[in-house]
């Protein structure tokens, strides 16, 4: 098995990606900053990254900010060198469904369907036939080593099986960015460790940029790099946004500072 | 095939429709036994619940003592049908929330996991209702001239296809409203105001 780096995240904060894949600047909610008060987040392609916090210091509202579910009150936020926060939030909503795979720190999986239907789930809706879609599926799973369940239905299963189902439900649509709640809570150490190591290689052999927010220093510490949140603010600096974007909606602003939509 | 190839893309809505039912018919077996149980309740109670509200429906003109007589014979039925719709509408709220993290959207997940929710209610009170309307007549001969229910059911000539429809509609919406968190919340409150009448009362007295 693949040693775990078990890297002191002291040494390695705040170094913001030369070529991010996701890019949040100055993200606020609510308008007061309450919550979030400028927080920054750069990751780049190939990079695992962990956002650690403790509770209350605003890393789920970072994560519902960053994979859509809530509109900061001011803030940029680019995936891919596309303006998100320029969009429609129709267009923003579909683009997040298309290139995000987000893991909730309560994931469910459907008990009715089995592990592999779960998991080809999001496929079938984006059209894929049933056959096609199982096999696609069974690859993931064997990625997350737990083909053995594939066809057993999901109720009753243990949660390790379950969260890695789930991870490989979020992954399954080949996502840019996958964003990951807690990934590691309540497993095992080993299974915790193989997690993080199936994560780190995702990375690198997909190209996806993988962030786990977690309150756990020995979590963050499975990953390369670390971003530390406190306070609703992160220790990361801004990355420059990419000069060559172009926004998806002609006459839609395109830069900083321009707000993401009414807070909620 | 590598699981590269499998990005995907903004899909045309006609293709989920299948998949959207597809889903909605695996949710409505019940799951396990406590599952059974439930959807047994919710059913038996809705059809039980039928009958009384199909007479009133049904019924010209509703006295006062009819309608407290109705009441009494629903009485029964309702802590169960209560009960029964609580862990339906967390079932709903569960499956809604499953379907969104894979990806569709809240009206889709709403609509796709309400199935059993109106399938179980529907096909107890349907069978309630069909019931009563056959057997309201003899059971009009049957009961004490001067009983409430009787004279309900005399007087209810001519409007029994439209009540038996109505008394359907309402007791799905109903459940619908029982089924609710809040009604769950509302329900855990009594609980606990009871448990605590029953403390003091259980509490040593003063000698």
């Amino acid at each position: 098995m693949e040693q775990c780096p078990i890297v002191g995240h002291s040494g390695r904060v705040s170094l913001p990606s030369d070529n991010p894949v996701l890019n949040a600047v100055g993200l606020t909610f609510p308008a007061d900053g309450s919550v979030l008060r400028g927080a920054h987040l750069a990751v780049g392609e190939r990079e695992a990254v962990a956002v650690l916090g403790e509770a209350g210091s605003g890393k789920s509202v970072l994560l519902a900010a960053l994979c859509g579910m809530l509109a900061p009150a001011s803030g940029t936020l680019w995936a891919n060198g596309r303006p998100l926060h320029a969009l429609p939030p129709e267009q923003r909503q579909s683009l997040f469904r298309s290139r995000f795979g987000v893991l909730p720190q309560d994931c469910r999986i459907l008990p009715e369907l089995t592990v592999a239907e779960n998991v080809a789930l999001p496929l079938r809706l984006a059209g894929m036939n049933k056959s096609l879609a199982i096999a696609q599926s069974r690859i993931w799973l064997e990625r997350f080593e737990i083909e053995d369940h594939a066809s057993s239905p999901a109720a009753g299963l243990t949660q390790p099986v379950l969260r890695r189902a789930a991870l490989a439900r979020a992954m399954v649509g080949d996502p840019v960015v996958l964003l990951a709640d807690e990934p590691l809570a309540d497993l095992a150490v080993q299974t915790a460790e193989s997690t993080a190591r199936i994560l780190r290689s995702i990375a690198v052999s997909h190209g996806t940029a993988v962030v786990v927010f977690t309150r756990d220093p020995m979590t963050a510490a499975y990953f390369g790099r670390t971003i530390k949140l406190a306070d609703g603010r992160t220790d990361a600096q801004p990355a420059s946004p990419p000069p060559a974007a172009v926004p998806l909606l002609a006459g839609e602003g395109v830069g900083f500072s321009l707000p993401l939509g009414p807070a909620r | 095939m590598s699981p590269a190839n499998a990005r995907i893309e903004a899909e045309p809505a006609g293709s989920r429709l299948p998949v959207l039912l597809w889903l909605a018919w695996r949710f409505l077996p019940p799951l396990d036994r406590r599952d059974q149980r439930t959807l047994m309740w919710i059913a038996v109670s809705c059809g039980y619940l039928a009958a009384p509200l199909t007479v009133g429906l049904a019924a010209k003109h509703v006295s006062g003592l009819t309608l407290l007589s109705l009441v009494c014979l629903s009485a029964p039925a309702l802590p169960v049908w209560w009960v029964s719709a609580i862990p339906l509408g967390e079932r709903r709220r569960e499956t809604a929330l499953a379907l969104r993290q894979a990806r569709i959207n809240t009206r889709s997940a709403a609509a796709t996991s309400i199935g059993r929710q109106l399938a179980y209610p529907a096909a107890g009170a349907i069978l309630g209702t069909v019931l009563i309307t056959v057997v309201h007549g003899p059971l009009a001969h049957v009961l004490p001239k001067q009983a409430p229910l009787a004279i309900a059911l005399r007087n209810s000539a001519g409007r029994w296809p439209l009540a038996a429809v109505l008394s359907v509609i309402l007791l799905v919406a109903l459940t619908a409203v029982l089924s609710t968190a809040r009604s769950a919340e509302a329900y855990a409150a009594l609980r606990r105001r009871a448990a605590r009448l029953g403390r003091r009362e259980a509490a040593p007295q003063p000698q």
